[in-house]
């Protein structure tokens, strides 16, 4: 308690609350820039934290980071463009709300599902970082690979529509994933001679490349009789954004919220895991426990506020064997603690007790961080929401140059342009040919984790059996099972529901 | 409809070759006489703008923490802020490709250590140190072997003789190809031991192989003071010997793996280098502003305060320093066969 007193004393003054605001400010800017990511934002800010105390430059941080999870929706909803990889599904009913002309309501559902699940994570964290941080050390390369099976299983409802072109999907994105270096042996694949292909496609821009670049030609397409009709009915009525009523709307879908929040918060917390996965998983779990799954994807607030609640709930969930164990749960948290060493501070299990008030700090902090998200969103949506009004002949250039300098800066290198481009291509075309994005994504981002796990397992101990053996795994392969049977009835409910309707 | 759409599409490609346009590209122009002359100026003025200095590996780790931490310090002697870009990615053959095609003008650096050699005898590229021109090593970080506290052994001696007596089932991780892939292949061979006693199983780095311990998923990797010290403080891990010539000052406790009977030596050495055929008074100028960054107490303190050792060697030591070490890897290549 005395420490926690401490700890509030550090934070809230006037330095270290104006830093987090600064961070968040950063962070949401970075999140809604398609192509720029978290981690770049919180790169770029680790040399200023050279000169800070660690509270303040982990403050500073923790303001990105969770002004980054909510700013991703931003893009994601006006645009369909994800402005960073985790919020992926919430374009899946953001936009279509958006273009029913209420995208307002859709910002307003994001941002207040964001605060919200960020919070349910962090409570998590402040409560229980210890026993999960020692319960998640029991994930081995078996339970790792089980989970990544399962979460395989989403490609089954991501592609409703058609079975088959889902799973197509699902291969093109798990046989992208195969290029370049091996992740276990360290062999070159697929290189085709290209030094470039060494380490494979670079994540982002394949994932900029395929939503941004047929989103842009679409909306070229439509020309500008077309577009003045969807501009109106985003200007009429919806520049306002209904804070009250979006609340009203989240907290009546709490279980959803929490539900979604802790998945987040849990997958965050496992080695290797992060954002992209846990916003999947949050937005499956939501689908199948609904009672009405079909009309996921429509535009309906549940997806909206899985998914956001999903995606912030991680940011606590990936401090936790951060704190707990000094193992960063991603690459976010990576520079954190990066930042912590240099302050001469040793992270690992002993950190709570040698550093009790920071690690109390780092909890306040990441609370008040939430609270000037918010609060720079509900100041900032309107400006952004003029983004929706914006005519295609001034929106697509700005776009695109963002895309591309987007893509070149992840590594400051032009051949990540091209790759941008080519996906941007093939993503036209698959969108044409009505093939589901998203699943590709999935495929490309899983297929490493589940190859290095696999392999792994199988070279600690070469008896497969142990998949079948150790509990955790056991479970996460039966509810594999049960994801893929649940999805198999859907498809057989939904085909006689179509015959009998037009027999 | 066609019509916007072509638009779009001849808008990305002039975004893209604009783009291009701006990327470095390979020098070719043959130097007149009256270049020389221009030549020498610039390495009077030099650095007259920013200097980039390439990180090979992702923000967070110790390569990025050191370097950026040095830099802070070189910068001020040389007038010009030192930018450092990471880009990480195939055992850090991304960035070293990116320095080793760039203009040797002294404006783009990078920033690396022994991966550069096993990365060439792991096959990942056709090239080593040569390809550069070194500057300076500054900083060494030996390496220790490490275990879990509830394993049986105290010594890196005691969990190879259990090794040769169950071949294959003690676990080791590495990454395939990297700094502690050798490291461990050489332990074993200065050991006198097979390499098959151990079984070698593959991670992406550091952090996953320490997790893949604590978890008790494999039974010992490599690791440094930096990375593991917090969970031996805990309890959680042990280490089984430092591969350095004499004791660290942080662990003291902790034996040699020479005082063991294994003598081998093995630290992860970080230096700068610059592309092939950058004028000799530019590197000079580096390397005096970074001898100076070494010598500065505050960052001295720093980075021993991170497990590493300051080991400022000028450019003429570095050369011969980077010949010995290739000429130990070389060894260990052998062994990979």
């Amino acid at each position: 308690m005395e420490f926690l007193i401490q700890a509030a004393a550090e934070v809230f003054t006037a330095k270290v609350l104006a830093l987090i605001t600064l961070g968040a400010l950063a962070g949401i800017i970075v999140g809604a820039i398609p192509g720029f990511t978290i981690t770049m934002g919180i790169a770029l800010t680790l040399p200023f934290t050279f000169g800070m105390s660690p509270i303040e430059g982990l403050a500073t941080m923790l303001g990105v980071y969770v002004g980054g999870y909510s700013g991703g929706q931003i893009s994601g909803i006006l645009l369909g463009i994800p402005g960073t990889p985790s919020s992926i599904c919430t374009t899946f009913d953001g936009h279509p709300m958006a273009k029913k002309g209420q995208p307002g309501r859709a910002l307003a559902l994001g941002v207040i599902s964001s605060f919200l699940g960020g919070l349910v994570g962090a409570v998590v964290l402040i409560i229980t970082a210890v026993p999960i941080a020692r319960f998640a050390l029991r994930f081995g390369p078996w339970e790792i690979f089980s989970l990544i099976v399962f979460a395989l299983t989403l490609i089954a409802s991501l592609g409703s529509k058609s079975l088959t072109k889902g799973l197509m999907a699902g291969a093109f994105g798990l046989l992208l994933a195969t290029f370049g270096i091996d992740p276990v042996a360290g062999q070159l694949r697929f290189t085709f001679g290209l030094h470039e292909l060494t380490d494979g496609f670079e994540f982002l821009p394949v994932l900029i490349g395929l939503f941004a670049l047929p989103q842009m030609i679409d909306a070229a397409a439509r020309g500008r009789t077309e577009t003045k009709q969807v501009d109106s009915s985003f200007i009429e009525g919806s520049i306002q954004v209904p804070w009250l009523a979006g609340l009203r709307e989240v907290l009546s879908q709490w279980v959803n919220l929490v539900r979604s929040g802790l998945i987040g918060c849990m997958v965050g917390a496992l080695p290797a895991a992060g954002g992209v996965t846990s916003n999947f998983l949050a937005y499956d779990q939501a689908q199948k426990m609904s009672k009405h799954p079909e009309k996921f994807g429509t535009g309906i607030p549940d997806g909206i506020i899985a998914s956001e609640a999903g995606n912030n709930g991680t940011a606590g969930g990936s401090l936790i064997p951060t704190i707990a164990l000094g193992i960063p749960g991603n690459a976010i948290t990576a520079v954190m603690l990066g930042a912590l060493i240099l302050h001469g501070i040793t992270p690992g299990p002993m950190l709570l007790r040698h550093e009790p008030v920071l690690v109390y700090g780092v909890f306040i902090a990441l609370i008040v961080a939430h609270f000037s998200m918010l609060l720079l969103q509900i100041v900032g949506l309107r400006g952004f929401l003029r983004i929706a009004k914006a005519p295609s002949f001034s929106l697509v250039p700005a776009v695109l140059t963002l895309c591309v300098v987007g893509s070149f800066a992840l590594n400051n290198r032009f051949f990540d342009v091209w790759v941008f481009l080519l996906f941007g291509l093939i993503g036209y075309l698959l969108s044409r040919l009505g093939v589901p994005l998203a699943p590709v994504v999935l495929g490309l981002i899983l297929g490493p984790l589940a190859e290095s796990n696999l392999r792994q397992a199988l070279m600690i101990n070469p008896n497969p059996n142990l998949f079948f053996t150790r509990p955790i795994s056991a479970l996460f392969l039966g509810i594999s099972l049960l994801s893929i049977a649940y999805s198999a009835w859907q498809i057989m409910r939904q085909r006689k529901r179509t015959l009998a309707e037009t027999g | 409809m066609r019509k916007s759409l072509l638009m779009v599409l001849v808008a990305v490609i002039c975004l893209a070759l604009l783009a291009s346009g701006c990327a470095p590209e390979a020098q070719e122009e043959a130097k007149p006489q009256a270049e020389e002359k221009a030549a020498e100026e610039a390495v009077a003025k030099y650095p007259e703008r920013p200097i980039q200095l390439v990180i090979p590996y992702k923000p967070g780790g110790a390569t990025d923490i050191i370097f950026r931490l040095v830099c802070k310090y070189a910068e001020k002697h040389l007038g010009q802020p030192i930018v450092c870009v990471n880009m990480p990615g195939a055992t850090s053959t991304v960035g070293s490709r990116h320095v080793k095609e760039a203009r040797p003008d002294g404006y783009t650096l990078l920033g690396s250590h022994d991966v550069i050699a096993t990365a060439f005898y792991s096959g990942v590229v056709d090239y080593a140190f040569e390809a550069f021109e070194p500057i300076c090593l500054i900083t060494s970080t030996p390496n220790i072997a490490t275990t879990h506290s509830d394993y049986p052994w105290n010594t890196m001696k005691e969990l190879l003789e259990e090794a040769k007596s169950k071949p294959g089932e003690i676990v080791w991780s590495t990454t395939f190809g990297s700094t502690d892939h050798f490291f461990i292949l050489g332990i074993l061979e200065a050991a006198g031991v097979s390499k098959d006693v151990l079984r070698l199983v593959g991670y992406e780095g550091t952090g996953p192989q320490l997790t893949a311990l604590l978890g008790k998923h494999t039974h010992g990797c490599m690791a440094n003071v930096a990375s593991a010290m917090g969970h031996v403080e805990a309890g959680d891990l042990k280490f089984l010997g430092v591969a350095w010539e004499s004791r660290l000052p942080q662990i003291p406790d902790v034996p040699t793996l020479k005082e063991q009977g294994i003598d081998f030596a093995h630290a992860t050495n970080r230096g700068v280098f610059a592309p092939k055929g950058t004028p000799e008074g530019i590197l000079k100028k580096i390397e005096e502003a970074f001898r100076k960054a070494m010598e500065d107490p505050e960052c001295k303190a720093k980075i021993e305060e991170m497990g590493t050792l300051v080991n400022f060697k000028p450019r003429e030591e570095y050369v011969k320093f980077l010949d010995e070490l290739m000429k130990k890897y070389d060894k260990l290549a052998q062994m990979m066969k």
